[in-house]
């Protein structure tokens, strides 16, 4: 059994008095000892996902079809009272803005083992020593002095510690980042990322859900990418086939884009036109008007994600 | 994009350049005697070469968009001076500098607070005309069509205002705005940070493509070493105010020499799994500003410090040619 | 024909894109512009003047010949409210329309030029806005004289500096926007910074305090005058009328009941249209 199962999951947005599909029929698998990235632009879908995952969705989105499962637990038909139990002990989520995830008002100390003591049921003393054994692990330097102080006297890094601190102290099953590192610097990204792979995934052999649009990152610390397109998976795999040898025309079309290293000067390859908006996504295949190998197939066709390579899966017909 | 040469002069080059923020401010902080400041910039010297891109790369609190401020007169310095064309700029009255704000923009980092929200695309790129009365109002009507269809969008968007644009196109008025008045020197403040990797991809070519076609110099702002790699010809690398080494491109991609560069660029994410970096090198964060280690600000970062590093502020010295690094480590080199 | 009812439905369309926009400010709006048209033109449609006695129907109830009654000379209650808005709203116009030049003006150069110049024209404002605003009114009639116009000036003088404040405070948040810095950069000028990028850009939150000041100000000079110390009689002002009704509340409650509830409306109208456009101006709306 996976530990967490996406299914099928469409979401939509109420805009002008219309439900428009943000995320629309996309699955996938997370495994325990995992990092699985969900890459993509904005405005591709992979923070709804997120969202639609924890259930906390705005009031102007709904899951409209489709199931995820934390294994045999239905997240979609579970009570708000069980999810709260869920959220923060066996489903913890991490955000761009550690401020999300932290209260101004109480001192980091405080919160830490506020969480502790609800979820883990400690008394204060051992839920102290806890907090403190966290901060330690996540890097905060100082960390006896560091409980009392606020949130608005930590950095952006050490603000982003402390709230992954928070996420790991109930040893969830699953983590899900959402750009956690898009806000850092790059030695502090480099440290965090270090972190949550080592704490979670190595440690505890939790699955890590990373959403980023920095391929970078992706092939830094993802085991298996998702690589999202207007709502859709449009390929997902290993991430080494998938660097080395990316099928779909997008993923093809993303990569060349980059300005990377090793790369020679000149212009860079990049895909004409701008991804569509919610209310004016295209027929068939979200691609195909910027594609350069659309044919007239592909504007009727709406080509299902299936296996075309070891280890990979893509969405195109160029490989039916 | 042209090599640099020694017979070279610089179009525009930093002395001394220093810019301390007071922390207090009002009437109280003068009679306090004494008062704490940020020393945002400290002492930076470099030259920019026409037609050329230097590329100024560091993390937040590097000082690099204080530093790039200073180089168009937008904030004074507290120290040092910036020439152009061997005219101190700071010394400039006010025929001199509007002289010389024609001939120098500025590309902002957001492209959505850097426009104004309640102006008309088409108002945005004919402003600059406005300002030094370029032309009859057909003639400037003209000049933005021309403008709009050469950063890449239609003439009708003009009537747009910017809430209707993506983040892309918002970049290209920007670029418009920026290129009306045909500069010399351009200062691009990450340019393309906030923007989806396609898209800058997309802006970089024009900034590339406008930089041949106008013989363009661009000063980029950045902290993302790809788009170093891909669009400078040479990178200062900032820590804590200070330039710590400066190099042609190439070199210091093949081989930096400074410690924090190669820090720097071992916690870059490379897109290449099969390239994976030792994460843990980095160690600790950038020291506060305000409160800035003694000697090297790098000191206590530094995976090869010495012990005279905590005392002994490093010089930036040459260690080739066009190569110049602040470390101590390079000092002994030379003695 | 036909184009005549796309005009009508096209009007129909944008009246209610208003009314979805802010309710608000649609009904405050509405009121407002009702009260102005009808008051504006009360000389073409009344068949009373305001000052025509009725001796056969003093004290009358509210009849046919008078819909909202009489007072205690004959004079018709209706045709008098509508004129006393005249006096209301050309008070409250001429307040804060002083009171906005000046406070925009000045708030705008602290807020811009900060420094010394902020100091200069603050600190007399501070001065200002610790009087009270009444006291300050009463002092100023007192003293120049008991015409409308001395009346605008008073309630201008102590807007100015609710105004100025506002203003230098929304300037300062405008002033360190990008944008601004950017025009800079291409070399405008002081007074293009400040009329084309930072006004635009500042006003709203004066404009929602203007909404709410005319409606303050009305109540200023409905309370003057109903102290004697504002309009005079025998012209018209929903003040005045009150404070004649009070001896006949017994008898004729409307004459107090009609400018009461007169004066509710104004300023209610105006209220509802400060807060609408709170609504419509607050950038955390607009999405980007």
């Amino acid at each position: 059994m996976s530990l967490l199962s996406v299914q099928n999951l469409t979401t939509e947005f109420l805009s002008g008095g219309r439900w428009l599909e943000a995320v629309s029929d996309v699955s996938f698998d997370l495994q325990r000892g995992e990092i699985l990235g969900l890459v993509g632009e904005s405005g591709c879908g992979k923070s709804t996902i997120a969202y639609s995952v924890m259930r906390l969705l705005a009031s102007n989105a709904r899951i409209s079809a489709g199931e995820v499962w934390l294994e045999d637990l239905n997240l979609t038909k579970a009570s708000e009272d069980a999810l709260q139990d869920l959220r923060g002990s066996r489903l913890s989520m991490i955000f761009q803005d550690p401020m999300t995830a932290l209260d101004s008002l109480f001192t980091v100390g405080h919160q830490v083992i506020e969480t502790l003591q609800e979820h883990l049921g400690l008394n204060l003393a051992a839920a102290q020593e806890r907090a403190l054994d966290l901060l330690r692990q996540v890097g905060i330097p100082a960390a006896e002095e560091r409980l009392g102080a606020y949130p608005y006297q930590f950095s952006g890094g050490m603000s982003q510690r402390i709230a992954l601190a928070i996420a790991i102290s109930c040893h969830p099953q699953v983590l899900i980042a959402d750009e956690p590192t898009t806000a850092l610097d790059v030695t502090i990204q480099a440290q965090i990322l270090h972190l949550i792979r080592r704490l979670l995934v190595e440690e505890q052999g939790s699955g890590v859900l990373l959403i980023t649009h920095d391929l970078g990152v992706v092939a830094q610390v993802c085991d298996r990418v998702a690589v999202m397109y207007a709502g859709k998976i449009v390929e997902c795999g290993d991430v080494e086939s998938i660097f080395s040898n990316p099928l779909h025309p997008y993923t093809q079309a993303l990569f060349k884009s980059l300005p990377s290293q090793g790369i020679a000067r000149g212009a860079l390859e990049n895909i004409q036109g701008l991804v569509p908006g919610l209310a004016d996504r295209p027929t068939g295949c979200q691609f195909h008007p910027r594609c350069i190998h659309a044919r007239a197939l592909c504007r009727e066709r709406t080509p299902p994600l299936r296996n075309a390579a070891d280890g990979q899966e893509v969405a195109c017909v160029l490989y039916d | 994009m042209s090599s640099m040469t020694d017979s070279a002069r610089p179009l525009l080059r930093a002395a001394g350049l220093s810019k301390y923020f007071p922390l207090e401010s009002g009437i109280l902080a003068g009679w306090r005697g004494a008062q704490a400041a940020v020393k945002a910039v400290e002492s930076v010297s470099l030259d920019v070469y026409a037609g050329q891109t230097l590329a100024i790369v560091g993390e937040s609190g590097s000082g690099k968009s204080t530093l790039g401020r200073l180089l168009l007169r937008l904030i004074q310095p507290s120290a040092g001076h910036v020439q152009y064309k061997g005219e101190n700029i700071f010394a400039m009255n006010r025929a001199q500098l509007r002289a010389f704000r024609r001939q120098a923009q500025i590309i902002l980092q957001d492209p959505y607070a850097s426009l104004n929200p309640r102006m008309r695309v088409g108002h945005i790129i004919r402003e600059p005309l406005d300002i030094y009365r370029e032309g009859s109002k057909a003639e400037r009507e003209k000049r933005v069509r021309a403008l709009l269809e050469r950063v890449g969008l239609t003439s009708a968007q003009a009537r747009a205002y910017p809430a209707e644009l993506s983040g892309g196109q918002r970049q290209r008025v920007c670029i418009a705005a920026a290129l009306a008045l045909s500069p010399e020197i351009v200062i691009a403040d990450e340019p393309t940070s906030s923007l989806d990797v396609s898209v800058q991809a997309q802006t970089l070519n024009l900034l590339s493509d406008l930089q041949r076609d106008f013989n363009l110099t661009y000063v980029f702002i950045t902290h993302d070493l790809g788009v170093v790699q891909h669009f400078s010809d040479r990178v200062a690398v900032m820590y804590l105010g200070k330039i710590v080494e400066e190099a042609p491109t190439d070199a210091l991609f093949a081989a930096p020499q400074h410690p924090y560069t190669q820090v720097l660029f071992s916690a870059i994410p490379r897109p290449d799994p099969s390239r994976r970096v030792n994460w843990e090198l980095p160690k600790g964060e950038p020291p506060s500003p305000l409160d800035p280690p003694s000697g090297c600000h790098f000191h206590p970062r530094c995976p090869q410090v010495l012990t005279a590093c905590s005392s002994t502020v490093p010089r930036l010295l040459e260690t080739a040619p066009g190569r110049r690094v602040a470390c101590l480590l390079h000092e002994d080199e030379e003695n | 024909m036909s184009a005549r009812a796309g005009r009508v439905g096209k009007l129909l369309e944008r009246l209610r894109g208003w009314y979805n926009a802010s309710r608000s400010a649609f009904i405050g709006g509405t009121i407002i512009v009702a009260l102005v048209i009808m008051t504006a033109t009360v000389s073409l449609y009344s068949p009373y003047k305001p000052d025509a006695m009725d001796f056969m129907a003093p004290l009358s109830a509210p009849t046919a010949a008078h819909l909202l009654g009489t007072d205690n000379f004959g004079r018709d209650i209706l045709t008098r409210v509508l004129y006393g808005y005249q006096i209301s709203l050309a008070v409250a116009l001429g307040s804060v329309g002083f009171g906005l030049a000046a406070g925009v003006t000045l708030g705008l150069l602290a807020g811009y030029f900060g420094g010394a110049l902020d100091n200069l024209i603050m600190r007399p404002m501070d001065v200002l806005m610790a009087f009270p605003a009444i006291v300050l009114v009463v002092a100023l009639t007192g003293f120049v004289g008991r015409e409308v116009s001395v009346m605008v000036l008073a309630v201008a003088v102590v807007y100015v500096p609710i105004f100025a404040r506002v203003m230098r405070g929304s300037t300062l948040e405008v002033v360190s926007e990008l944008y601004v810095e950017g025009a800079r950069a291409r070399g405008a000028s002081h007074l293009r910074l400040m009329l084309r990028h930072i006004l635009p850009n500042a006003i709203a939150p004066v404009l929602i305090q203007a909404s709410i000041l005319m409606g303050i100000a009305i109540l200023l000079e409905s309370a003057l005058s109903f102290i004697g110390l504002g309009t005079q009689p025998p012209d018209p002002s929903l003040g005045l009328m009150l404070s004649e009704g009070r001896s006949f509340m017994q008898q004729a409650p409307w004459m107090v009941m009609v400018p009461g509830l007169a004066i509710s409306i104004v300023v209610l109208g105006f209220n509802l249209l400060g807060n609408g456009l709170q609504d419509l101006l607050n950038p955390a709306r607009k999405g980007r």
